[in-house]
């Protein structure tokens, strides 16, 4: 009754929503990078959107399946196949026992997620399955997941319809769900920007640099003037703060961030926007827009009735298969 | 007491900028007002050393919110809420956290005392004499930023971080203390080591310290140090 890890690949954790509560303490939430892409594949086999899932990077592990399932992948496409045939991503699907999930290309995205039914019997840590990787805790062991770890199913699946590999006649339609252009709001040290500088954030390209990773995005683009030289007291950050950085560049908190920080908080990434941005492609060409808050939180709200719906529609079409 | 957007659940109420007991006390105040009051929108509560943020459930507060406007709504009920008197944590003896100053886990702790032409037992002295306040809790998971440090052994971070320091190393950054709770890389100058776990994932309160605690390093020798080690590991 589980999966387990055939071929290791660096990057693999268990992550769901992530952990609150205990931020005043230092321990920062971790958590998906790609929200959205945790609940999209938690609901096409109808999970819990926020049970825990596996996000993996490219080159991705081979996972193998002692038992049967229903799985879905979300997020990035890795062109995954199964014993040779193709696995589309965002589609639910059949995995019979002993079958293999192996991923080819990275074609689009960064951060890839596999859900499978019922989720994965592990232990909490403080509420959340989320790996924290700093404090060695939560997830699988509290790290990166290793060759032949293995991931427990908490529900024996049972099929009398399926024995073998099926992919399932339903899908999610995610391309409402990202954006090319990244949305933000104004942080609350967006005045130490000069004119220039706060016209640049808002229009002109950036790039992920390589360097980035779950802690955060470092971003190349124009030299953003810091108005004010003092040195800042530190205060809360959060998952999507732009921080300006003292050569003048600026980095994007992500995931696995630290709970306070020092640099000049200039803008917030939408919240919206946050699944856009963790899939980007690096080095590639990327803008900002700047929103009202009250914009910011209209499509966030339209976002999570959008996975609402999403959810209603995949239990129905679950029913009628599991 | 200003409130800031932080995003779209975010709000943090910013006080007169500065590091001081005063400031210090207003925010636990607040800290201590918006937990005791518990709303099941709040997700999280965090003091620093001059403003409180704290971020909410969007979806949890667009449910009960009398106005379309969350954020608002969220910032207003807020407000109201600082104005009741928070029942404080009554004022208890400082917390004593040995520390060894041995030379073999203080990799900074000559050049600190020759930069500022003291003897390293004056440095020691100065160092374990004063009782420091937890202000806030930030950038490792139970990293305790305390202050005030005596001003003869002030000193500011390294310009290159070290890329190892050793969890419970003890540090100077300018007017502050801080212990290390997990081996990281760090900018502090490291003059201790604390044998003691400063964050052990295995407790239900992972964290040796929180904000609002008073902290006494306690000189201890080598010896000491390695003997109490011996209990944790």
């Amino acid at each position: 009754m589980s999966i387990v890890i055939q071929k290791y690949a660096p990057g693999a954790t268990i992550q769901d929503i992530g952990r609150y509560g205990y931020q005043h303490l230092g321990i920062n939430p971790s958590g998906a990078m790609d929200l959205v892409a945790l609940q999209v594949a938690n609901v096409l086999i109808a999970n819990k959107p926020n049970e825990a899932v596996i996000e993996f990077i490219f080159p991705a592990p081979i996972f193998y399946f002692t038992k049967a399932t229903f799985i879905a992948l979300s997020g990035a496409d890795f062109c995954a196949t199964s014993n040779g045939f193709e696995i589309p991503i965002n589609q639910a699907v059949f995995m019979p026992a002993g079958g293999t999930l192996q991923f080819n290309k990275k074609k689009k995205g960064n951060f890839c997620y596999l859900a499978a039914q019922g989720g994965f019997r592990l232990d909490d840590w403080l509420g959340s399955y989320s790996t924290n990787i700093k404090a060695r805790a939560g997830g699988l062991n509290g790290g990166f997941l290793q060759k032949n770890d293995q991931l427990f199913f908490k529900k024996n699946t049972q099929s009398v319809q399926h024995s073998e590999l099926s992919i399932l006649p339903w899908r999610a339609d995610i391309n409402s769900f990202y954006e090319d252009t990244i949305d933000f709001t104004e942080g609350p040290e967006y005045h130490y920007l000069s004119v220039d500088s706060k016209q640049a954030l808002a229009k002109a390209p950036f790039a992920i640099q390589s360097k980035s990773d779950r802690m955060g995005y470092h971003l190349s683009g124009p030299a953003l003037n810091n108005l004010y030289q003092t040195e800042l007291i530190s205060s809360a950050a959060t998952k999507g703060t732009i921080q300006l950085l003292p050569n003048e560049q600026v980095i994007v908190l992500m995931a696995d961030h630290q709970t306070t920080g020092g640099y000049p908080r200039i803008g917030t990434v939408s919240d919206a926007a946050q699944a856009s941005l963790a899939q980007y492609p690096f080095l590639r060409s990327i803008t900002f827009n700047k929103l009202s808050l009250q914009d910011s939180i209209a499509k966030l709200q339209k976002q999570e009735r959008n996975l609402c719906i999403l959810q209603q529609a995949c239990i129905l079409r679950a029913k009628e298969h599991f | 007491m200003r409130p800031i957007a932080l995003g779209d659940n975010g709000i943090i109420f910013q006080f007169p900028t500065g590091i001081n007991e005063t400031t210090h006390l207003q925010v636990m105040q607040l800290f201590y007002a918006l937990a005791q009051v518990n709303y099941s929108w709040v997700i999280d509560i965090i003091p620093a050393y001059d403003s409180v943020t704290v971020f909410f459930d969007l979806r949890a507060v667009s449910k009960i919110a009398t106005s379309n406007q969350p954020h608002q709504w969220v910032q207003e009920t807020l407000s109201l809420t600082s104005l009741t008197l928070a029942h404080m944590p009554a004022s208890i003896a400082p917390i004593a956290i040995p520390a060894c100053y041995d030379s073999s886990l203080a990799p900074d702790l000559q050049n600190l005392a020759t930069l500022k032409n003291l003897s390293v037992e004056e440095v020691i002295n100065l160092h374990s004499s004063l009782v420091y306040k937890v202000y806030m809790i930030g950038f490792l998971p139970g990293f305790a930023y305390m202050g005030t440090v005596h001003e003869r052994i002030q000193m500011k971070r390294k310009d290159i971080p070290a890329t190892h320091v050793a969890a419970g190393s003890i540090g100077i950054a300018g007017e502050q203390t801080g212990i290390y709770p997990l081996d990281s890389p760090g900018g502090w100058q490291i003059i201790a080591r604390t044998p003691i776990s400063i964050f052990d994932i295995e407790k239900e309160s992972p964290c040796y310290l929180a904000p609002g605690n008073l902290v006494q390093f306690m000189p201890i020798s080598l010896t000491e140090f390695n003997k109490i080690k011996s209990r944790y590991t």
